[in-house]
């Protein structure tokens, strides 16, 4: 007798189904992937759609669902915030309430009115779902558990011991008291959107110099046992609609940024100031947990565990022998999280015991995938001109020699990925040892920020010869210095002598593989071995024997603003919009001088808010 | 949201809420920290007490919402959860129709 379990996260952002069957990750997937729309936090009705046709199921075949989190925990905690600066928060109150006196308290409902079945339906804690997200499928037998993220019900940090099937927390850190609040606040302050901008400003920051640094530090003030909390009186987000308030603005030398105004050395300054303190914060942490736990092995999750410069440094610190990172370690993932869950604690399902040197997340490929005959019949019905190339060697040539010559590729192959990052099943790829790969790709591809870098993949095997790393890093979340035998001495004299021109400064090439080498010479690694993903593997082998370089650019397959693609509708429309060159959808090749002309219509662009 | 949706929460807000936030501070309730206290020894909290796992129809909420109240001595709170659940009742609403959050706050709730 099996034991089928679907989780969902959804009505706070980035919402997502899992199903779990026997404690084995079946599918997973992110509601905005579908809907198109980015972060979105509706019931995931598509998402679990999705995994339940994946595995041939009905919803009555469930033994249960189960929510990531506790709703009248949170809406305890949602109230009790309203009412300790009450009555300024009225119009808290009014969202609040919307929110979960309308929804959030109903959502038993909203499952049985969209499964249109009876399954029992549990609610799990938050960090729980983060913790259990992180340990099952690491390879650990034993690991201690750190989750680190804005807030869930009342935590906004745990500490927790994982040991075979049994997940148990030991110490918390309690809301308004939040690390991942705290980078949101300046994520707001330096003009970026909270929740989807944290990213730009972990990249922002090696443009800037920590100078802000103890000011910072006035607004957390940490123990030696890593425990912190936060002084409320520099924050709004208790009593008002933004993060930050005029004392905060007083301490950080004026106003917030307006988004997409010009950034300033203030901002850089300031980001490379939060970024060394949230690593400071984060490793007292991780110090508590081995001291506490014992154990060798570190399992991450929650939203600041995304933070992959300061996973960079947890690594280097050698605080724990191994770590494991949960690659959807976001809300999305509390999904996945609270499905293992429950099949472990709650139905009793055994775990399978974890291999040394593998995971079972598998290569996080956990969404739909489409097959060769889905996408010829797509191209044909909207005649679309294309080449179908069967023999995957032949396929891997032409597609490398493309990229050699300085084409950008989309590349849509397999399963979809679970999680923020692409990682060859969704993937826009270029030639990383080319200047100019990393301006184009910014501003005429993604249509994003001339700042931002790209990330490399690179054959496992050959990583330590471009990039300072001795551990496997697959799922993106580790930054490393690149090899200093590659770097190449570059003029920093003019912006270190205040000019503020980020695309002067980003144009420099800084090593052989420039289009990944950040402004501080580090890059964002992704390996990729035969086993998780045998054709993005086989392409990058390929790109290595055409030109000796076994590193690709590996980008989101997107343009900003917009969900990854899920669908070869969807890639053979972001591939129509940008000046992508190649598109390749499974074995079919599309060169984009063999297209329908491009409607000039831009304004699809209205479709996708800047992020 | 409706108008009249709006009034009637703003009249529960400024009738029961307020209210019962005074009463609570005036007893000397602190739902949180605002800042550091240094003469803890840390700023941890133990285990979470809660079930890891629970079920919860919408009809069990006003129970479990006065339980915790009662649990943790705030009667001010507990008398409110059967309004606050007929508000619920009231506002029940397909989340089509719910308003988008501003991108400048972290979204809790």
């Amino acid at each position: 007798m099996s034991t089928t379990v679907l989780g969902i996260s959804c009505f706070y952002h980035d919402s997502a189904a899992a199903l779990v069957r026997d404690g084995k990750i079946v599918a997973a997937a992110q509601e905005e992937r579908f809907t198109r729309k980015k972060h979105d936090p509706r019931f995931p009705e598509n998402a679990i759609n999705y995994c339940l046709g994946e595995a041939y199921l009905d919803a009555s075949d469930l033994d249960a669902v189960v929510f990531y989190d506790n709703p009248v925990a949170s809406y305890d905690r949602a109230l009790k915030s309203i009412l300790s600066t009450a009555p300024a928060s009225e119009e808290q109150w009014q969202k609040a309430s919307i929110s979960f006196l309308g929804i959030k308290l109903f959502a038993t409902r909203y499952v049985h009115r969209a499964l249109q079945a009876k399954v029992p339906v549990l609610f799990t804690r938050h960090h729980l779902s983060h913790a259990a997200s992180a340990f099952y499928p690491s390879p650990f037998e034993r690991a201690a558990i750190l989750t680190v993220d804005g807030v869930g019900e009342w935590a906004t940090t745990s500490i927790a011991r994982g040991n075979g099937e049994k997940i148990d927390v030991l110490k918390e850190i309690h809301y308004p008291h939040s690390l991942g609040l705290l980078y949101s606040a300046f994520t707001y302050f330096c003009g970026f959107r909270v929740n989807s901008g944290e990213y730009k400003l972990m990249g922002l920051a090696p443009y800037g110099s920590p100078r802000y640094a103890d000011r910072v530090r006035q607004l957390i003030q940490v123990k030696e046992d890593g425990s912190y909390r936060l002084d409320m009186s520099y924050f709004g987000f208790l009593d008002s609609d933004v993060m930050t308030n005029e004392r905060f603005h007083a301490l950080f030398d004026g106003a917030p940024r307006k988004p997409e105004s010009a950034i300033s050395r203030r901002e850089m300054d300031i980001a490379a100031s939060i970024q060394l303190v949230t690593e400071e914060v984060f490793l007292g942490l991780a110090r508590h947990a081995r001291e506490i736990t014992g154990l060798g092995k570190l399992c991450l999750s929650g939203g600041v565990a995304l933070n992959c410069v300061a996973n960079g440094i947890l690594l280097r610190e050698k605080i724990f022998d191994e770590i494991w990172i949960q690659p959807a370690a976001g809300d999305a993932g509390g999904a996945l999280g609270a499905a293992l869950s429950a099949s472990h604690e709650h139905f009793g399902v055994p775990r399978t015991q974890p291999k040394a040197d593998r995971d079972s997340q598998h290569g996080s490929y956990l969404g739909p995938a489409f097959s060769s005959a889905e996408v010829r019949a797509f191209l044909e019905r909207h005649d679309f001109p294309y080449h179908a190339v069967e023999d995957a060697t032949e396929r891997n040539e032409r597609i490398a020699s493309a990229l050699s010559d300085g084409k950008v590729v989309g590349f849509l192959s397999g399963r979809m990925e679970f999680g923020p990052r692409s990682l060859g099943g969704r993937s826009i790829i270029g030639d990383p040892r080319r200047t100019e790969t990393q301006t184009v790709m910014n501003l005429k591809i993604k249509y994003r920020e001339s700042f931002r870098p790209f990330a490399p993949s690179v054959l496992a095997e050959k990583c330590e010869e471009y990039f300072d790393i001795d551990v496997p890093s697959p799922y993106m979340l580790l930054v490393a210095p690149v090899q200093e035998s590659r770097r190449i001495a570059t003029d920093r004299g003019a912006f270190d002598a205040g000019d503020d021109d980020l695309l002067a400064a980003v144009r420099q090439a800084r090593s052989d593989i420039p289009a990944i080498t950040h402004f501080d010479n580090s890059a964002r690694v992704q390996t990729v071995n035969g086993e998780s993903n045998p054709e993005y593997y086989a392409l990058l082998a390929e790109f290595e024997r055409q030109t000796g370089c076994a590193v690709l650019v590996n980008t989101s397959f997107n343009v900003r603003g917009e969900p990854i693609v899920c669908s070869p509708q969807d890639a053979y429309r972001c591939f129509m919009r940008t000046e992508m060159d190649l598109l390749v959808l499974e074995d079919c090749l599309l060169f984009k001088e063999e297209q329908p002309v491009r409607d000039a219509d831009e304004s699809w662009r209205d479709e996708y808010a800047l992020d | 949201m409706r108008s009249t949706d709006r009034q009637k929460l703003r009249r529960f807000f400024d009738n029961r809420l307020v209210l019962a936030a005074k009463k609570m501070r005036a007893r000397g309730v602190s739902f949180f920290p605002l800042g550091p206290e240094p003469e803890a020894d840390t700023w941890y909290t133990g285990p979470p007490t809660e079930p890891k796992f629970t079920s919860l129809d919408v009809d069990e909420c006003e129970a479990a919402l006065r339980d915790l109240w009662q649990g943790q001595e705030l009667p001010e709170l507990a008398e409110l959860a059967g309004e606050m659940m007929k508000l619920a009742e009231h506002l029940e609403v397909r989340e089509e129709e719910s308003e988008d959050i501003s991108p400048f706050v972290y979204v809790m709730y």
